[in-house]
């Protein structure tokens, strides 16, 4: 091609910026009866228990800090009808705050027993404490020990149960790779827009389901809000997800400030750009600050044929400096011609203990020599990316490989 | 997010944008010659790369032409969605808040020059016989005459959104002989 597409460039520009907003995914009362203001009656059923995986304080989000946990003000409606949705906050062991969304009754966050979920038993089942049977969407705490955070997730079954409870049933959303598993009619999926603003915020503007824009006031001093659309998506689609980022997600267009600061999200005002860039309110946490001559290390890298051209790598360093909670991490990279390869593991790790890197897919490798390293990094803002981080990460030392 | 670690390819934004670099101009060829229209197949582009932003995360490491096929299978998914309904989706634009750009003249005449959009409206010219009576209409007057959509609706006395179906279905049923004429061309690069 012989011109620059100037338009190809733009849109270019618009995927950036939207990429540094990382897609980031984190990854018994049987018996009773309650009333809500929207259901005459409804029926409370076993609490929800499906877990994904085992419950460490020094692992992944850590464990809930069950003095924090509170039930937020905020409710939307479910388009379908029923109990409305409330979002449940609360703090981890490894420094985050975290935003559960689920449907509420009686002051209860939990899911209920319809698109297959818990047989369609038609009941309220809580969702415990410090459960992970749904996924919570999780951020930095600041300075403060705030969260500000806004999270999107795509085509949620109405029941409020996502794939992290497929023990207790239900339909899939498109975003689950369960085989045999069966998605989700449409008519059934939500898309959820949620977070916390901070207190200074004081409206937001979006576009509702019919094109309308409309405002809410943000609630209560964490400037909570929820909005619940139904999901349009064609089942199997996968315009589905969670994602987690400093800045709110369309359809959300703008929000307005205590100081009269209007941060326009689709079409940003560039003399407003820099002021809104950080919301008003928000401190980033500080974080320990290292050189390299502090953390550096030798790095052992060793590989071994998995065969189809496949090779598993082993990567080891000494960690000079602790890793206590989620907003800081040894990452390795491995580049390669079409980027890099990168491995992370989000665990505590205490200072002087050798961290080995072994066990992740073998990677698909060309004969030919291959340089990595090993970063410590620290985010300390919801969604951002380790690789965002790393390039003002401190470099613990570099490695070669050779693949015959 | 647990105990054992969690692997991407770089992958992550950086790597996506790089992708974007890669891939984008191939992408509006792709789609330009199957639409005959530069700006349709912007949108479709940047449709394509919405949707595969959002499954990203779930991309599993992989060669260049793994990530590529894997991208191109999207975009061969968004096409056939435009060529049975006429029109673009942009649900997975709307949700992460990206406008299309709207190009000028010097872009349209770039893709037209990229895709050899002016050899391909000749090859077209000799298959409209083939189809049908409203949609050789459409197709004659938007892709070998060029007119804006509004003008070939005000032609044929019907709406705006006729007319793009109309068209986007012959171009559908003209498949078989674009295809062959891209077969040559790859995917323009």
């Amino acid at each position: 091609m012989n011109h620059e597409i100037r338009a190809l460039g733009e849109l270019g520009t618009a995927f950036e910026r939207v990429a540094g907003q990382r897609r980031s995914r984190w990854p018994a009362a049987v018996g009773r009866w309650r009333s809500t203001a929207v259901v005459a009656v409804i029926r409370v059923g076993a609490p929800v228990t499906g877990a994904n995986g085992p419950h460490s304080p020094a692992v992944g989000r850590g464990d809930v800090r069950p003095a924090t946990v509170r039930l937020l003000a905020v409710r939307a409606a479910d388009p379908g009808g029923g109990p409305p949705w409330g979002m449940r906050f609360a703090t981890t062991t490894r420094g985050l705050g975290c935003l559960t969304v689920g449907r509420v009754v009686d002051g209860e966050l939990g899911v209920l027993g319809q698109d297959g979920a818990f047989r369609d038993d038609g009941e309220f089942h809580p969702l415990p404490t410090g459960s992970n049977a749904t996924s919570p969407a999780c951020g930095p705490l600041d300075r403060r020990g705030r969260l500000i955070l806004n999270a999107d997730v795509g085509e949620v079954p109405a029941s409020a149960l996502d794939a992290n409870g497929l023990s207790a049933g239900g339909c899939l959303g498109p975003n689950v790779h369960e085989p045999g598993g069966t998605f989700c009619p449409v008519r059934d999926e939500r898309n959820l827009y949620y977070g916390m603003l901070g207190p200074q915020a004081t409206s937001l503007t979006y576009t509702a389901a019919d094109g309308a824009q409309r405002t809410l006031v943000p609630q209560g001093p964490d400037g909570a809000y929820l909005i619940v659309q139904r999901a349009v998506e064609s089942p199997g689609s996968i315009d589905a997800g969670m994602s987690v980022s400093l800045e709110p997600f369309a359809p959300i267009t703008s929000v307005t400030y205590r100081n009269g600061l209007r941060c326009e999200l689709t079409n940003p005002i560039a003399s407003e750009a820099r002021a809104c860039r950080l919301p008003p309110g928000f401190a980033p946490a500080s974080t320990p600050r290292y050189t390299h001559a502090q953390l550096a290390s030798p790095v052992r890298a060793t590989i071994r044929a998995a065969g189809d051209g496949r090779w598993t790598l082993t990567v080891s360093f000494v960690a000079r400096a602790a890793i206590t909670s989620a907003l800081a991490n040894y990452a390795m990279t491995l580049e390669v011609s079409h980027g890099a390869y990168g491995f992370s593991r989000d665990a505590d790790v205490r200072s002087g203990t050798r961290v080995t890197y072994h066990d992740f897919a073998a990677l698909p490798l060309a004969p030919g020599v291959y340089h990595g390293a090993i970063t410590y990094y620290t985010s300390t803002t919801p969604g951002q990316a380790p690789f965002l981080a790393n390039r003002g990460g401190v470099l613990v030392g570099r490695f070669t490989i050779r693949v015959p | 997010m647990d105990a054992r670690g969690s692997l991407w390819l770089v992958a992550d934004a950086e790597a996506f944008i790089e992708l974007y670099r890669r891939e984008a101009k191939s992408m509006l060829v792709f789609f330009a010659r199957r639409t005959v229209d530069a700006e349709v197949a912007l949108e479709l582009t940047a449709e394509t790369f919405a949707q595969a932003w959002r499954g990203w995360g779930r991309l599993r490491p992989g060669g260049v032409e793994e990530t590529r096929g894997w991208l191109f299978t999207i975009a061969r998914r968004q096409l056939g969605r435009y060529l049975r309904r006429g029109r673009v989706e942009r649900r997975a634009l709307r949700r992460l808040g990206i406008q299309t750009p709207v190009m000028d003249d010097g872009d349209i005449a770039a893709v037209h020059e990229a895709a050899e959009l002016g050899s391909l409206r000749d090859a077209l010219r000799l298959e409209l016989e083939s189809l049908a009576g409203g949609q050789r209409e459409a197709l004659r007057l938007r892709v070998v005459d060029e007119l804006p959509y509004a003008t070939v609706a005000a032609r044929l006395g019907i709406s705006e959104a006729t007319a793009r179906a109309r068209v986007s279905r012959g171009l559908r049923a003209l498949a078989r002989a674009l295809d062959p004429l891209e077969a040559t061309k790859g995917t323009g690069r």
